[in-house]
């Protein structure tokens, strides 16, 4: 009997989840009809249940903001589905891989995200009105080799250059370097005054302070081919020409170990985190650091009334270039169940209205060119580098077997004099043929 | 017994067969049922995977393409031509040959004290004991903190102590890292082979030191003519285990030095690791079987030369 009234009660409760199941459902569903009074949106529109997949590092205020005024613009909804960044990509891969995919999602770096992660993810964007709006340097940060535009950024894109203290060049009356000589001369100059004057972050994990140099001085053999440019990144990933070809590359890292041999570099580079950067550039112990603008907000958080300026490296008998990452994206799912909504929400996100209520909340670079974003105090300097044609993709964003990580491990291998410039540019060159070999590229 | 086969019956004699085949056949039934679980689990969860894995080292399996090719040895091949490889390699071994010498030669001295009649040898024990129970990621986080050449606890104390020129750059120098991460590790789970070796001393009769004792025997003759000999079936356990553990060790050296700097301190299977994260599948499951195999051609040889040794107590 007891046995009975437990399968009487098993099967009350199973009605009751069913029926309960059911009536939630109406609420959970991936698209539902308003037609009734309580409906957020006029009678008879579709609402849609956008599902965004973010990394909880990147879902920022303004993002949050964004999603809210699409919401109360349209009446669908987003159920945003976030992430730890150590998980995403795997969360990520599963999911499309199964088929199951957000309609949204987003990738370390749009110009990146074309070699680390599947193609065939992406719906090709460039077809969008909002395309035409673009700057030529916007256009330049965000396309992919092939020309295709496949996501906007969420976080600002940028440039890697030097940021430098004013109040210590003013102080030495040093004026921004515009060659190597003179960059030496200046940081001779800072030496004596007894302030480090180039700061380098090698400490695991905080590797890519110093890869930020190497990517602004490597830019410069894409400057130097000039309208060749884009042939000069085709035999590269055809491996028509190897890293160990390109003789502006071992210039660039000789320049990086002379810093060193004369003492220019802080000594505790090893051990140099980012965050112990912040405190000595924001203290004055050093007068400059190679950096892109993720460094302002910290930075300037603590350190309020500190007066930055930005340049790019000097090269040889110029003033060099700067690097340009387009920072974190936000795509569309080829494949994802609500494909037309998720492009409605790029084509919102992209009008000239968000954008300017976007960049309102984080000052920087815009890609548009109608755009009127706040400049911060790289962003305006940055922006003259990009419309004097002085400003170039890093080969992150490029060179289709780079793997940056190797890049850093590498890095600190040089600066503690355990391999010379040719050598890291032989062992570069091997590992990117691992890579291409395992990715199967053409002409490797 | 013969009397009562005589009285049975042809039908009982019938019943008689039916019931020890019956009997034999649960008997055998029986462990049967309890062994199939255990081989279906170790068949799905270990056979499979590994003679997978031996497949998959053969073809081309990588993140960029849902094809799968054979490609024979060519993985073997890419991966002979890795820079990194060797040193790897090299580094692989000189780790577990370092911690199985500070995990067997250190934890046997503590042992051998700590079975002596101190009065705080329990608490000791204890004290010795502790860091086995730590999580490893934590104790590399640690360890990370403590040996920073310029910030680090270690070389702040030195300093602090006038001894400068022993403030090494241990987790910044490239000569030194992988030295660190063993000494990490030596730290870090001595106390579990000092806890056998502890076990194995005391299950050594009385009798052996009191009859050297009579003989006159120093405590040096005692350790080497009669612990050492009969504690040799712990110590083969502690050398398989550290040889083992040391040679596919990861989170000791990648959450300490992270393989670096540069790749000073790359070990097998932080190699393993990255090339899997960069979607080289295959290659990666090549690199892995490379280290299976190299791990029992030297622990089978190692294992049967350390067997000849025991002598029974």
């Amino acid at each position: 009997m007891k046995v009975k009234t437990n399968y009487m009660k098993a099967i009350t409760n199973l009605a009751l989840i069913a029926l309960l199941t059911v009536a939630c459902s109406g609420h959970t569903g991936k698209s539902s009809e308003s037609g009734g009074p309580e409906g957020s949106g006029s009678a008879g529109t579709k609402k849609t249940e956008i599902k965004f997949m973010v990394t909880n590092e990147n879902y920022s205020g303004r993002l949050k903001d964004f999603i809210a005024n699409y919401e109360s613009s349209t009446g669908n909804q987003v159920e945003v589905q976030l992430l730890p960044s150590a998980e995403f990509d795997n969360m990520l891969k599963i999911k499309m891989m199964s088929d199951e995919g957000p309609d949204l999602f987003v990738t370390d770096d749009i110009a990146m995200s074309q070699f680390n992660v599947p193609k065939e993810w992406f719906a090709d964007l460039s077809g969008r009105s909002w395309v035409q709006r673009l700057s030529d340097g916007g256009r330049k940060i965000i396309e992919w080799n092939d020309g295709k535009i496949t996501g906007l950024p969420i976080t600002n894109p940028g440039g890697m250059g030097i940021l430098y203290n004013k109040a210590i060049f003013k102080k030495l009356e040093l004026e921004v370097p515009q060659t190597w000589d003179e960059f030496l001369a200046a940081s001779e100059k800072i030496k004596q005054s007894g302030i480090t004057p180039v700061n380098i972050q090698l400490a695991n994990g905080s590797e890519f302070g110093t890869t930020h140099m190497m990517h602004q001085l490597f830019a410069n053999a894409e400057l130097n081919r000039g309208d060749a440019g884009n042939q000069f990144w085709e035999d590269m990933n055809r491996h028509l020409i190897k890293l160990t070809d390109v003789p502006e590359y071992e210039q660039a890292l000789n320049q990086m170990i002379e810093l060193k041999d004369k003492g220019y570099i802080n000594e505790d580079f090893i051990s140099n985190t980012f965050e112990m950067t912040q405190e000595k550039f924001g203290t004055g112990a050093v007068a400059m650091h190679p950096a892109g603008d993720f460094i302002l907000e910290p930075l300037t958080a603590n350190y309020p009334d500190l007066d930055i300026g930005f340049f790019s490296m000097p090269f040889e008998d110029t003033p060099g270039t700067i690097s340009l990452y387009a920072g974190v994206g936000i795509s569309v799912n080829e494949k994802g169940k609500n494909k037309e909504a998720a492009l409605d929400l790029i084509d919102f996100f992209a009008s000239k209205e968000q954008q300017e209520i976007y960049m309102k909340k984080a000052p920087g670079t815009s890609v548009f060119a109608d755009v009127n974003a706040e400049a911060n105090v790289i962003s305006g300097e940055l922006q003259k580098y990009m419309d004097g044609g002085k400003a170039f993709m890093g080969m992150f964003g490029k060179y289709e077997a780079w793997n940056d990580m190797d890049a850093r491990k590498i890095m600190q291998e040089m600066m503690l004099g355990a391999k010379t410039p040719k050598q890291v540019l032989e062992e570069l060159n091997a590992k990117a043929e691992i890579i291409a070999k395992g990715k199967k590229l053409q002409g490797w | 017994m013969r009397a009562r086969i005589v009285r049975e019956s042809p039908i009982a004699k019938d019943f008689s067969g039916q019931r020890t085949r019956l009997n034999r056949r649960s008997s055998i039934h029986y462990p049967v049922l309890f062994v199939v679980p255990a081989v279906i689990i170790y068949v799905v969860f270990f056979i499979f995977p590994t003679l997978s894995g031996f497949y998959y080292s053969l073809t081309d399996w990588s993140a960029a393409s849902s094809v799968i090719n054979f490609v024979g040895f060519d993985q073997f091949i890419e991966v002979s031509k890795n820079p990194d490889f060797g040193l790897a390699m090299k580094n692989t071994f000189l780790y577990a040959l370092v911690t199985t010498i500070g995990k067997i030669v250190f934890p046997l001295m503590l042992a051998v004290l700590l079975t002596k009649g101190i009065r705080t040898r329990n608490a000791l024990r204890a004290v010795y004991f502790s860091p086995a129970i730590l999580n490893i990621v934590a104790v590399g986080l640690i360890f990370q903190g403590l040996m920073n050449p310029h910030t680090g606890f270690v070389n702040q104390t030195l300093r602090y102590l006038n001894l400068d020129f022993l403030a090494l750059g241990w987790i910044g120098d490239p000569n030194l890292s992988i030295y660190s991460a063993g000494l990490m590790e030596i730290w870090r789970a001595s106390g579990i082979t000092m806890a056998i070796f502890i076990a194995g001393i005391q299950n050594i009769s009385s009798e052996y030191y009191e009859a050297a004792d009579i003989d006159g025997a120093s405590r040096w003759m005692k350790f080497t003519r009669i612990t050492l000999p009969l504690l040799m079936p712990a110590i083969t356990i502690n050398v398989m285990l550290s040889v083992i553990y040391g040679a596919r060790m990861f989170e000791g050296v990648y959450f300490l030095t992270q393989g670096g700097p540069g790749n000073s301190s790359e070990v097998m299977m932080t190699m393993v690791y990255k090339y899997m994260g960069q979607g080289l599948y295959a290659y990666s499951t090549a690199l892995n079987l490379i280290l299976v195999v190299l791990i029992l051609v030297v622990s089978m040889p190692l294992l049967s030369y350390l067997k000849k040794k025991e002598v029974e107590g």
